[in-house]
């Protein structure tokens, strides 16, 4: 059993983990500048396990690396979670009520969507860059199921509506500005995942600019998987929906009973 | 002190679920009703999804009906025969109610529908309350005496398949009390109600069984219902979150004592002209949800 005790002290470990290998490689650059001349870039995470217990509310972790950089070079995350369908539909007035009228399906919308940037996307690199190594919402080329024919301005408007509806929901976000380069050799940023976020495998990409060019790019995974009691129930609840649905019952009954005859007794 | 439900996947405070269930619990002891009407919007209205929170309702209720019908047994105000035939028009109901559920949910109108049956029987059932516990409250301050019949007798007592009930006093159609409980059935499994709202008045005025054994085989036969919609949406749709429907027991049932003491100070007319405006209330908040016009008019779900 994982406990949130363990994991602050992991995270702790991390952030002590990460200042040293900062110093290393300080080290290292100042005092060989032609390792400077390669590519290197390599990121890390103080967590690649989130585990989803019962006292889960949201996690924060630290992603941070070393780029073979100058100054004013920049720094892209995008983290990116499992793709799932989801349905957006759009409401009508129809006889003084507010109804579903049309839906548009989509089949592999990112769960899990944020970008974090050294600076505004558009100061970073144009949009033929951004679109080449497929950064930001608008590149996710996304497959649909209509209820309705799309000509590119509908598609725009219900791919905006989808964007909007994930915003608000905390899952797709653009965090500029929230990378922080140190010595153009060190980057770190703060990582937040709401508690509303889907299990499975998620994928963090950290991309190198300089000057708007493409200079290095690394992956790293993150994990997010249901643990302890919280994945108890929901494996039982899924694989054996039956005796699930049973115990429900019989635990109601019993508690029912239980409150009857604690409280008949004066 | 947040808490992870995991089928609801959705984080909450632990003081507001149980206080939440507290003050439901308090309102369901001081009037003698259940609750479901109050839980599954507020639930919802908390951001738990309609599906897992009707789902989730219809478990607690069972606890919450078999800890008020111990009470009622204990007083022998239970009619266990006319109890069967009520169940077994719930379960069938009730079964329909899944079904129609998993269909509405699929064309994208679960919503709208679960909205519109809260708005329509919220709105007559408190009106009806309303009216009769002022009607009562204007007859109470002068007294007139008057004879009148066990019940009236209406068409409904002249169809087929008669059968005695003796507890209710009644010599009718087992048919009319299949049908109001499947046609109950229905509702409690799409709106995350016990249906105790609708049954009693339709069990006094239609069936015309006598009040005392109204609520406790009332109380009897939706153990059964809401136990068939736990069953059917844990095997159906999984929605049955176990752990929300324990914590909101837990708030409930002691609720529900302290609501009860409270209760027996306060005369019925006044309780039930109160709990006619907390429906009303209800009603109306959730007709305003339907009538204005959205922040957003577009909104966006995941598919399991």
């Amino acid at each position: 059993m994982i406990h949130a005790h363990f994991w602050s002290t992991h995270l702790i470990i991390n952030q002590i983990a990460a200042i040293f290998l900062a110093a290393l490689f300080i080290n290292l650059f100042v005092h060989s500048p032609s390792n400077a001349q390669s590519n290197a870039l390599v990121a890390d995470l103080s967590q690649s396990d989130i585990s989803i217990n019962t006292d889960f509310n949201g996690a924060s972790l630290l992603l941070f690396g070393s780029i073979s950089g100058e100054q004013g070079d920049d720094i892209i995350v995008v983290i990116s979670g499992p793709s799932s369908e989801v349905i957006t539909r759009q409401k009508s007035y129809m006889s003084g009520i507010w109804v579903n009228s049309d839906s548009v399906k989509w089949k592999n919308a990112p769960s899990y969507y944020q970008i974090f940037t050294t600076k505004p996307l558009s100061e970073i690199a144009s949009r033929d860059v951004l679109k080449s190594l497929a950064v930001g919402t608008e590149f996710l080329n996304l497959r649909y199921d209509s209820t309705v024919a799309l000509d590119p301005d509908a598609y725009l408007e219900w791919a905006d509506a989808l964007k909007r509806n994930m915003q608000s929901a905390s899952l797709w976000k653009t965090n500029e500005t929230t990378v922080q380069v140190m010595r153009g050799a060190l980057f770190r940023t703060q990582v937040s995942l709401p508690a509303n976020i889907t299990t499975g495998d998620y994928e963090a990409r950290i991309i190198h600019f300089r000057a708007g060019e493409f200079i290095a790019e690394d992956r790293t995974a993150i994990a997010v998987k249901k643990a302890g009691f919280s994945a108890i129930i929901y494996h039982l609840a899924h694989e054996y929906s039956i005796f699930y649905g049973i115990f429900a019952i019989a635990f109601a009954v019993f508690a029912g009973w239980l409150a009857a005859a604690v409280f008949s007794k004066p | 002190m947040y808490i992870y439900f995991p089928i609801a996947e959705i984080s909450l405070n632990l003081f507001i679920v149980i206080g939440l269930g507290g003050f439901i619990g308090f309102l369901s002891g001081l009037f003698g009703v259940g609750g479901g009407f109050l839980m599954t919007p507020l639930l919802i209205f908390l951001g738990i999804p309609a599906p897992v929170a009707v789902a989730t309702e219809a478990n607690q209720i069972v606890a919450s009906s078999v800890s008020g019908v111990i009470a009622h047994w204990r007083r022998k105000n239970v009619d266990f025969k006319m109890g069967a035939v009520l169940l077994l028009g719930g379960i069938v109901g009730s079964s329909l109610g899944v079904l129609l559920f998993a269909l509405l949910e699929k064309i994208g109108q679960l919503d709208l529908v679960i909205k519109l049956s809260y708005v329509f029987f919220l709105g007559i059932i408190g009106v009806l309350m309303l009216w009769e516990s002022i009607r009562t409250y204007i007859k109470s301050r002068k007294p007139e005496f008057y004879c009148r019949k066990l019940h009236k007798h209406n068409w409904l007592h002249g169809l087929p398949l008669k059968m005695r009930f003796r507890r209710s006093k009644l010599y009718i159609s087992a048919l009319v009390p299949f049908f109001i409980a499947a046609f109950v059935g229905v509702l409690s499994a799409i709106m995350g109600v016990g249906g105790g709202f609708i049954m009693v008045p339709a069990m006094i005025y239609l069936l015309g069984m006598p009040t005392s054994v109204v609520v406790g085989t009332s109380l009897f036969q939706i153990i059964f219902v809401t136990a068939n919609v736990t069953l059917l949406q844990s095997v159906q749709t999984q929605t049955v979150d176990f752990l929300l429907a324990g914590t909101l027991l837990f708030g409930a049932v002691i609720g529900a004592q302290i609501g009860a003491r409270f209760g027996g100070m306060l005369r019925g007319e006044q309780l039930r002209g109160m709990l006619a405006l907390i429906v009303l209330l209800v009603c109306m908040r959730i007709g305003y949800e339907l009538v204005v016009t959205p922040i957003d008019l577009f909104s966006t779900e995941f598919l399991k």
